[in-house]
């Protein structure tokens, strides 16, 4: 009697994970499918941490579902009047981007921008169209998924073994700011007895790299969740020491965090895009001066090298998704005059021009913009002067400026420099928007229209 | 040496929130920028004065002459002089009102060249010659619709593709069904018209009223001399764009081996043809060349079956 029902426990078991699997790979077949016909395609909204990709997709979603509100006059399936209808639906695949916790926030008194990320997220949007009044509309689902930037930080990772990541990460901060701020941690006596210390100097470490605004600091992982990788096995840092028990140890969690945490993320979520925007945020890395900026410029580098870009048959496509097309997107531009929006999108150009050529590109030429997704500020005639107005962040103060002019090629002599980091850089306050109106935006029409113009 | 990185400023906006909240930011107007003279571009100064200095000395001349029949005139009878007098001086004031309007069409012309070919350094710049060229125009507010709607962050070039996909399309597609009636019109005409000469004349007249539609639809009216102007400007331009044998072969007139509804399609589309230049010298935006609404193709597409099936009917009668 025990056995048969532990028999039929067994078999109910069984019979669940079978129809979980069928289940799971029914959905991945759906998923598979649907993007063979074209119906589905899937947006990496790839940016550094902190560059814009939360508010790049929280405005993304208004734009299209407050479409009567929306100016989207660069966006020609808008203008036409083909999109009837687009619904917002959560991705199963992932957990859910929260949009309305970002509209609480934008709407909150006082307004907040959204919460840094902390986990990967998604959303799909099912966007209805219709080329001739008389025939049923279509869909095409829009996946776009979120997440922290510092994962992206892990990518130098994917090539080098413990060793060599060991040694990179010490010669990349052996120098000029970067020794300072990281040299409690490479200071530390190579003793095993110090290693309980190796944790929490390392996570001050990356923690003062971040805040300084570096982009190359990784594992990205342990900045987001410091304490989850304080356990003996999870633990590692760079190590080049002689104790082999650290270094087997390190090592050993070194190779698992590449096996689980990074290879998940670039397989569900780097490796998955079809089209790709790249969002910068050039203005702050330019006033954090050369280093900070060589830096972003070597992160970005390590991004369109991992990018897998190649025009190539849909059904193949499906299966071996590779990007398609791509945008480079200077981000924030609503704190410059628009009179110099053209020059940024001229110094991302000569920012990315190299790494793209050198990236193994077939056939997909990529474009320049520079955007706000949520514009905060305006530009007024001051007493004849050309004006950025906004508010500051603590929404106690009118700010009001103009910007340093922007160099259309890297800054190079200590002159160029000194005017941006002489410049006195403010965060804007978001700007009053309603929960039912698109919010006020530059250029993401634009975006929008190079990423789905054909497939609407 | 590099020039020096224009420096950042900070300004003190004091009390400008209380006095403009920062609301809904896209409120902002277009700032409006100081009216700025626009000249016509004209060709060289010394031809201009040589042309006025020939002009003076026959205003010169003709005036002598006049004063002398006036006298005459006048020694016979007093009332013969008056009435000359009267006379003489309401065409004096027609061809001045005349001179004048041509004037100041042809710089309506150039005015469009200009905007079409010159830049101006921002959107602003060219939203106001935009609106100062249409101002009075029967379009003028279609017109100031299309430039409010262009964000206050555009560069020139933005505005100028937004205004080419948004306003410029709009008139497009009005010129090319101007285009494409008028075209089909002239066709029908010398299908059923005994004679070629009555046909020349019709189809010059139909041709030029066409100019004058399709002008005003871009914001230039042409009258008169202008209209001729134009005429004359579009053949330059197609004997110069080397159609000039395709032209000639599409002539009805000049082929007359060709049956009546071969001569009536020719005309079609030499009228479609004149058309579309037409849109080329009027319009203040260079026309695309892959614009499917405006071309001599896309015209001749839509004509054909519609010609096809009238003068089908009509041979049959
Ligand atoms: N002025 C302005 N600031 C912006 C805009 N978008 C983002 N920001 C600023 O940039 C900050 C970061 O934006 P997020 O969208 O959170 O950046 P993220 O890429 O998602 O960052 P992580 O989630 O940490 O990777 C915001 O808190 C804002 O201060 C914009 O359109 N205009
Ligand atoms: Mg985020």
């Amino acid at each position: 009697m025990s056995r048969l029902a532990r028999l039929r426990q067994e078999y109910t078991r069984i019979k669940q994970s079978l129809q979980e699997a069928g289940q799971q790979l029914a959905d991945d077949g759906k998923v598979v499918y649907q993007r063979a016909l074209g119906e589905r395609v899937v947006i990496g909204v790839t940016g550094l941490s902190r560059s814009g990709k939360s508010a790049f997709i929280t405005s993304f979603i208004q734009q299209l579902t407050q479409l009567s509100s929306a100016r989207l006059a660069g966006f020609g399936a808008a203008v036409s009047g083909r999109i009837t209808a687009v619904e917002v639906h959560q991705n199963d695949a992932f957990e859910k981007f929260d949009f309305d916790q970002a509209l609480d926030a934008l709407t909150a008194q006082p307004r907040r921008w959204p919460d840094a990320t902390t986990d990967i997220t998604s959303t799909e949007l099912h966007i209805f169209y219709q080329h001739v009044k008389s025939k049923p509309a279509k869909r095409i689902i829009v996946e776009l998924v979120d997440y922290p930037g510092e994962l992206l930080f892990d990518l130098s990772m994917l090539a080098l073994d413990f060793s060599q990541w060991s040694t990179h990460w010490l010669k990349l901060n052996s120098t000029g700011e970067k020794h300072c701020l990281t040299k409690n941690f490479t200071q530390l006596d190579d003793d095993e007895a110090t290693h309980s210390l190796h944790h929490e100097q390392f996570v001050l470490a990356l923690k003062q790299l971040k805040q300084a605004g570096y982009s190359q600091v990784s594992p990205g992982h342990m900045l987001l969740t410091p304490d989850a990788y304080a356990d003996r096995d999870k633990l590692f840092v760079p190590y080049i020491g002689r104790s082999q028990t650290l270094r087997a140890m390190y090592e050993a969690n070194y190779e698992r965090y590449k096996a689980q945490e990074l290879k998940h993320f670039v397989t569900e979520v780097f490796n998955r895009q079809d089209r790709q925007i790249v969002l910068v945020d050039l203005l702050q890395s330019l006033t954090k001066g050369e280093q900070v900026f060589d830096d972003q410029r070597a992160a970005l580098e390590l991004i369109v090298g991992h990018t897998n870009y190649a025009k190539q048959n849909r059904l193949i496509n499906a299966i071996k998704p590779k990007v398609n097309r791509v945008v480079f997107a200077c981000t924030k531009a609503d704190q410059v005059l628009s009179g110099d929006h053209d020059d940024l999108r001229q110094l991302l150009f000569e920012v990315i021009k190299s790494t793209y050529e050198a990236a193994s590109v077939v056939g997909v030429s990529p474009i320049c913009e520079a955007i706000a997704a949520i514009r905060s500020s305006q530009e007024i005639d001051h007493k004849g002067s050309a004006v950025i107005a906004g508010e500051s962040i603590d929404q106690a103060a009118t700010v009001g400026y103009a910007n340093p002019g922007i160099l259309t090629h890297i800054p190079e002599t200590k002159e160029e420099w000194g005017a941006y980091t002489d410049w006195q850089y403010r965060p804007l306050a978001p700007p009053i928007v309603g929960r039912h109106k698109a919010f006020p935006h530059i250029r993401m029409d634009s975006v929008m229209n190079h990423l789905l113009e054909d497939l609407l | 040496m590099t020039k020096p990185v224009r420096p950042a400023v900070d300004f003190d906006l004091g009390d400008l929130r209380d006095s403009s909240p920062i609301e809904s930011v896209e409120a902002l107007p277009a700032t409006v920028v100081a009216d700025e003279e626009v000249r016509s571009t004209r060709g060289s100064r010394w031809v201009d004065a040589l042309f006025i200095a020939t002009g003076l000395v026959l205003v010169v001349m003709a005036s002598a002459q006049w004063y002398e029949s006036y006298q005459w005139l006048q020694s016979l009878n007093d009332w013969l002089g008056y009435v000359f007098a009267g006379i003489s001086s309401a065409v004096t004031v027609g061809i001045l009102a005349l001179i004048a309007r041509s004037v100041r069409q042809g710089k309506q012309l150039a005015r469009a060249k200009r905007i079409r070919e010159q830049r101006f350094g921002s959107a602003q710049q060219l939203s106001k010659h935009f609106e100062s060229y249409f101002s009075g125009a029967e379009q003028s507010a279609v017109v100031r619709d299309a430039l409010a709607q262009l964000p206050d962050y555009f560069t020139e070039d933005e505005a100028r593709n937004q205004l080419q996909q948004t306003l410029m399309a709009q008139l497009d597609q009005q010129a090319s069904e101007i285009i494409t009636r008028h075209s089909q019109d002239n066709a029908l005409m010398v299908a059923v018209s005994p004679f070629i000469w009555l046909d020349m004349l019709l189809s010059v007249w139909r041709t030029s009223k066409m100019i004058s539609e399709v002008g005003a639809l871009y914001g230039v009216r042409a009258t008169g001399l202008v209209r001729w102007r134009i005429y004359r400007e579009v053949l330059r331009v197609m004997v110069f764009a080397g159609a000039s044998e395709a032209v000639i072969h599409q002539l009805p007139w000049a082929s007359s081996f060709l049956g009546r509804a071969g001569q009536a399609v020719g005309v079609a589309i030499y009228t479609a043809r004149i058309g579309v230049h037409t849109a080329k010298i009027c319009r203040p935006l260079a026309l695309p060349a892959e614009s499917k609404t405006i071309g001599v193709s896309a015209i001749t597409r839509r004509m054909i079956p519609v010609l096809k099936a009238r003068l089908q009917i009509k041979e049959k009668e």
